[in-house]
């Protein structure tokens, strides 16, 4: 008897123990960034949040929000919106709706953070949300964009905004962006809704490259065609670089574009170890020692488009004249069409008690109720809000550019013909940007970095790759 | 009765924080989604064993767990007995040898990677000596570092417990066993050896479930995905629970747990027969 409680104490002191150090392991992630963060003020709201972190397997039951999504006796209903940062736009949308809607009460959270702590209060913020969400508790809205969206899709834990849109009778389709709503999916459905997008591309020097006597089709044009080009305008051209950027960003890129042909996720297959692979590395190698990607004046810039306002500063914010928008080259079997980024991706909790609710709410913030400025960050999916944004442009006349930024401030003047390009450029992004950019991505360019530093050979560098893919694929 | 009313806080207190959210886990893996999911048998360890990923991350912790315990249990043993007899500057160096147990993790990771890394202090010295460099981190020899780590970093604690049991064995067996003639390799095995078992079994015992903590110096040193030879059990739970996937991660758990309680059965119930054998 006596041996056998021996031996059981004995066995509770290696379960302990075994689990000391499983909850070491994850709570890694959180350490240090407790404390700080949430209360913000607003009563109960965000308390609660802080809580339930650290224990993976344990209990699931944490991050509590009953009572919040619950309705309240006097049948006024409760829709918890939940985002990383806060928003003046979702401020004035609760408050616009909850004047409409006087039995409707929204509940915005966010965290408060600052500067020094943001990178450990977002990985905060989605560990809470993610235990929160798993435990079929979380927020009836979220923002997506800094949550790993196609985790949830795969747990299905978000609803699918297409029945949605098919079941509702008041929504029309065509008052939107169609382009985004069709392509903005993920996993076969549209389970974030892109409030707004951002256009992506490259800004390109027009007239130097005219001068240089190159034709370039955008709609359509390759990697390779790219190449070619390059290397034309490095020869005839005035400026040194082609493209301001970094060689892994640009193979990034380039895997991306071909991620079929790299990997084979149902056969949890990599082909990095391959002449095609270490044939890119050293074509971008090549680039980079040729000129054609470098840091000095370049014909192409790779960014972001904003907004209207935006468009138009940014494009004179490159010291040239005559900047465009170009495309960023495709691959052969993409079709033709600019490249966009979601954002203010909201996603709808599919345990959530408030979905027809909370489906009209985002309804609301789709339309064009939400006036915003033409300045303001991102192209409104709503295609009537987005001409109000350029009636408005047309009004101001002209747009200021950041104090800090190239222009110092000075004016830039609203031009129709740039507008009608900016609005062909808006109707026809057609491929998604990721908003975070993936694991594998992530790899490709760290491990790159000693290739293109000269420090590895293209086929070491591709053997990491292909190692650490494997492991991430098969999972 | 009344030990079990002393006995109840720290029960109480496991079984909150222990037994049963590991139930709940052992539930929760035969289930197909996260709370109110339906029963689905083995389905999710079909899943698991079927991971490539996994197999490669039970294999790795097996491997170091084989590699790096001899290896410790050896390397303590000998330097307690080093330090068990006179010797100059003992209590310096016992005190030495026990400071890495104080040190915290994240300095001494730092350390480490300055020392590994592709462009660190070790490949630094190669070049020095006009060696081919080696990239420690990324390649085989990743194993390797993270075994010299574990030594470093436990050996300290076990000599301790080694030194007590050596200094629980009576003196007079060894004069005996001098006086009839026995020789220090003969006193080794036959005396040392034999009343140092207990504590043995201890030692061994604790220094597994430490290497299966090696995993914290290893996240921070390689990240969520390290080369695969470093890629241990709990950088596959790790990464489960960042996917969302709790149903596997249980699944991983729960076999592990499972795995280590066979294991230290087994070597609980050879303790016994050794004591039965020594009475």
């Amino acid at each position: 008897m006596k041996k056998m409680m021996g031996i059981l104490t004995s066995l509770i002191l290696v379960f302990t123990l075994a689990a000391c150090s499983g909850g070491n392991g994850s709570g890694n992630h959180t350490e240090g960034s407790s404390g700080n963060g949430n209360g913000n003020g607003n009563g109960n709201g965000n308390g609660n949040v802080s809580s339930g972190s650290g224990d993976p397997a344990g209990k699931p039951g944490k991050g509590d929000q009953e009572g919040e999504t619950a309705t309240t006796d006097i049948g006024k209903k409760t829709i918890v919106f939940s985002t990383f940062w806060q928003d003046d736009k979702f401020e004035e949308a609760k408050k616009k709706y909850e004047a409409l809607h006087p039995n409707i009460e929204i509940k915005l959270q966010h965290i408060d953070t600052d500067n020094a702590h943001v990178e450990a209060d977002l990985e905060k913020f989605a560990t809470t949300t993610n235990t929160a969400m798993l435990a079929g508790k979380g927020p009836d809205l979220l923002e997506m964009d800094k949550l790993p969206i196609e985790d949830y899709v795969k747990r299905g834990l978000l609803a699918d905004f297409n029945t949605m849109m098919e079941q509702d009778k008041s929504f029309n389709r065509a008052d939107y962006f169609t382009n985004i709503l069709d392509n903005a999916g993920v996993g076969g459905g549209l389970y974030g809704m892109p409030l707004s997008f951002f256009l992506m591309g490259f800004a390109g020097d027009v007239d130097a490259i005219a001068k240089a006597g190159v034709q370039i089709d955008d709609k359509s044009w390759s990697w390779d065609d790219f190449a070619q080009i390059a290397k034309k305008l490095v020869k005839d051209g005035d400026y040194p670089n082609v493209i301001a950027s970094m060689p892994g960003s640009i193979l990034t890129m380039m895997v991306t574009d071909n991620y079929a042909s790299f990997i084979d996720v149902k056969k949890g297959k990599a082909n990095f170890e391959t002449a095609a692979f270490t044939d890119m590395m050293k074509q971008v190698k090549t680039m980079a020692d040729d000129g054609v990607i470098g840091q000095e004046r370049p014909y192409f810039f790779p960014t972001q488009i904003n907004s209207p306002g935006d468009y138009l500063t940014t494009l004179k914010g490159y010291l040239a004249k005559n900047m465009s928008l170009y495309a960023k080259p495709h691959t052969k079997d993409t079709s033709p069409g600019g490249y966009f980024r979601s954002y203010r991706t909201i996603g709808l909790n599919a345990n959530s008690k408030v979905k027809q609710e909370a489906w009209d709410f985002i309804k609301f913030m789709m339309s064009e109720e939400i006036a915003s400025s033409p300045l303001s960050a991102g192209f409104p999916i709503n295609k009537k809000a987005y001409a109000n944004q350029l009636e408005e442009l047309k009004k101001m006349g002209s747009v200021k550019g950041h104090e800090e930024g190239p222009l110092h401030g000075a004016s830039v003047p609203v031009d129709d013909a740039k507008i009608q390009q900016l609005t062909g450029y808006v109707n026809g992004a057609i491929h998604q940007v990721a908003y975070q950019s993936s694991k594998v991505e992530e790899i490709i360019y760290n491990e790159s970095l000693a290739f293109f530093s000269g420090q590895k050979t293209a086929e070491a560098v591709a053997k990491l790759i292909q190692n650490k893919v494997t492991t991430y694929i098969n999972e | 009765m009344l030990a079990l009313l002393f006995l109840a806080p720290s029960l109480i207190g496991f079984a909150v924080f222990y037994i049963i959210p590991f139930a709940m886990g052992v539930y929760e893996s035969f289930t197909d989604r996260t709370l109110g999911g339906s029963f689905v048998g083995f389905d999710n360890y079909k899943e698991l064993l079927a991971s490539s990923s996994f197999r490669k991350a039970a294999a790795n912790t097996l491997l170091f767990t084989g590699l790096s315990v001899p290896l410790l249990i050896a390397a303590s043993l000998s330097l307690a007995l080093l330090l068990n007899r006179p010797l100059f500057f003992r209590n310096g160096l016992r005190t030495a040898f026990i400071l890495p147990l104080v040190v915290p993790v994240a300095s001494i990771v730092m350390i480490w990677q300055i020392f590994a890394d592709w462009n660190g202090t070790l490949n630094l010295w190669l070049h020095h000596w006009g060696k081919e460099r080696v990239d420690w981190l990324q390649s085989d020899w990743s194993m390797g570092v993270l075994v010299i780590m574990y030594l470093w970093k436990n050996i300290g604690y076990n000599m301790i417990l080694f030194l007590a049991g050596l200094q629980s064995i009576p003196q007079d067996y060894y004069e005996t066993a001098r006086i009839e003639g026995a020789g220090r390799l003969r006193q080794l095995v036959h005396i040392t050896l034999v009343y140092l078992t207990p504590t043995m079994f201890f030692v061994i015992l604790i220094s597994i479930i430490n290497s299966f903590k090696v995993f914290r110096e290893t996240y921070l040193l390689a990240g969520d995905y390290p080369y695969d030879r470093i890629y241990m059990l709990q950088h596959y739970m790790n990464n489960m629970f960042f996917s969302l996937d709790i149903q596997k991660l249980t699944a991983a758990a729960t076999l592990m747990v499972g795995c280590i309680v066979l294991f230290v059965t087994g070597l609980l119930r050879a303790e016994r027969r050794f004591r039965d054998n020594m009475e």
